[in-house]
């Protein structure tokens, strides 16, 4: 049983420091090839909604913005403004923002980001979905934020950014 | 098929179940949900125990029984299970008809290629979060399949003969 096992050892030995080889070489490809982004750009279906710049706090819109003067609240399936209920998101794109919180609506309902200027991160605060994977995250500056079931990504990159539409 | 061998594989698909959603609770790397793939020791066991037809089927049946029973049902997280699920049970079939690897191997390469599958599908729907999360899942799939082998290959050696047919 024992000679028997010897050759099956040195395949697995041969095996196993292929399969190393191929991954650890591709984790330090990647590690030169890392950007840590100063813009983070908020993400719907692989479209870029707006952006947000991390040093400053200065927003860039791709899509129509709601300013309001309240702070949104997610209830359930409604988003609720001053108490009223707020249905500008349903047509499709589009962002509400009041000072450095900002809705948009995911595949499976609203989802809240909130943008600190003291630690120049952003969260995603409320979402809806099974595991709550994204929002149990925290605050990012380089780690994408996703959130598969809704869609929504938030991804880090340079100011210029190529505009696929 | 003998009434053991329908009742053992049965049992088989409903532990890989059970086993696939208590793992998506527990959080590993934050902000993925990456997962050590305790379920994949069943799939190894039946190919080593009985063969890889009944590898292939225990592990579509538990892809499929996960997602009808996940909250999120077959969205785009039943494509990336669907996926690096399959690469992984084509992974140890044909490295079980091959037979020349231990069970470590083996499930070392099922699960490489597991994250090499997620990988792929995700590159369809989340182009620019794949790059990031890419590398360091690959190299959390190298233990998390050392580990899984080392339990089905302890696991088999404790119960060896008990899944051979009696003949009467």
């Amino acid at each position: 049983m024992k000679i028997n096992n010897k050759p099956q050892f040195y395949r697995d030995l041969i095996l196993i420091s292929v399969v190393l080889i191929v991954v650890f070489g591709i984790y330090f490809f990647s590690l030169f090839n890392q950007t840590k982004g100063e813009m983070a750009h908020i993400q719907y279906d692989n479209k870029i909604l707006f952006s947000i710049n991390l040093e400053n706090g200065s927003r860039e819109s791709r899509t129509s913005t709601y300013i309001v003067t309240s702070m949104p609240v997610i209830e359930g399936d409604k988003l609720l403004i001053n108490n009223v209920i707020d249905n500008r998101l349903d047509t499709g794109d589009g962002v509400i923002v009041f000072e450095n919180s900002y809705v948009i609506k995911g595949r499976l309902g609203y989802v809240l980001l909130e943008y600190s200027p003291e630690k120049k991160m952003i969260q995603v605060v409320e979402e809806t979905s099974p595991y709550n994977i994204c929002s149990n995250q925290g605050f990012s500056n380089s780690a994408p934020i996703v959130c598969l079931p809704n869609y929504v990504t938030i991804v880090f990159g340079d100011i210029d950014v190529d505009v696929i539409m | 098929m003998s009434v053991k061998k329908l009742v053992t594989l049965s049992i088989m698909v409903a532990i890989a179940v059970v086993v696939n959603i208590v793992e998506s609770f527990i959080p590993i790397v934050p902000g993925t949900a990456f997962k050590i793939g305790f379920a994949n020791i069943i799939t190894l066991i039946v190919a080593y125990a009985y063969g890889p037809k009944e590898a292939i089927t225990v592990g579509l049946l538990r892809i499929f029984i996960g997602g009808l029973l996940s909250p999120s049902g077959f969205g785009p997280t039943f494509m990336l299970s669907f996926t690096g699920g399959l690469f992984s049970i084509i992974a140890v079939v044909v490295l079980r008809i091959i037979n020349k690897n231990g069970l470590i191997a083996v499930s070392m390469v099922s699960s490489v290629m597991h994250v090499v599958g997620q990988i792929l599908a995700a590159s369809f729907l989340l182009t620019d979060v794949v790059a990031y999360y890419a590398p360091i899942m690959l190299v959390l799939s190298v233990p998390a399949g050392i580990l899984t082998g080392f339990l089905a290959d302890r696991f088999l050696k404790v119960t060896e003969g008990w899944f051979q047919e009696k003949k009467y």
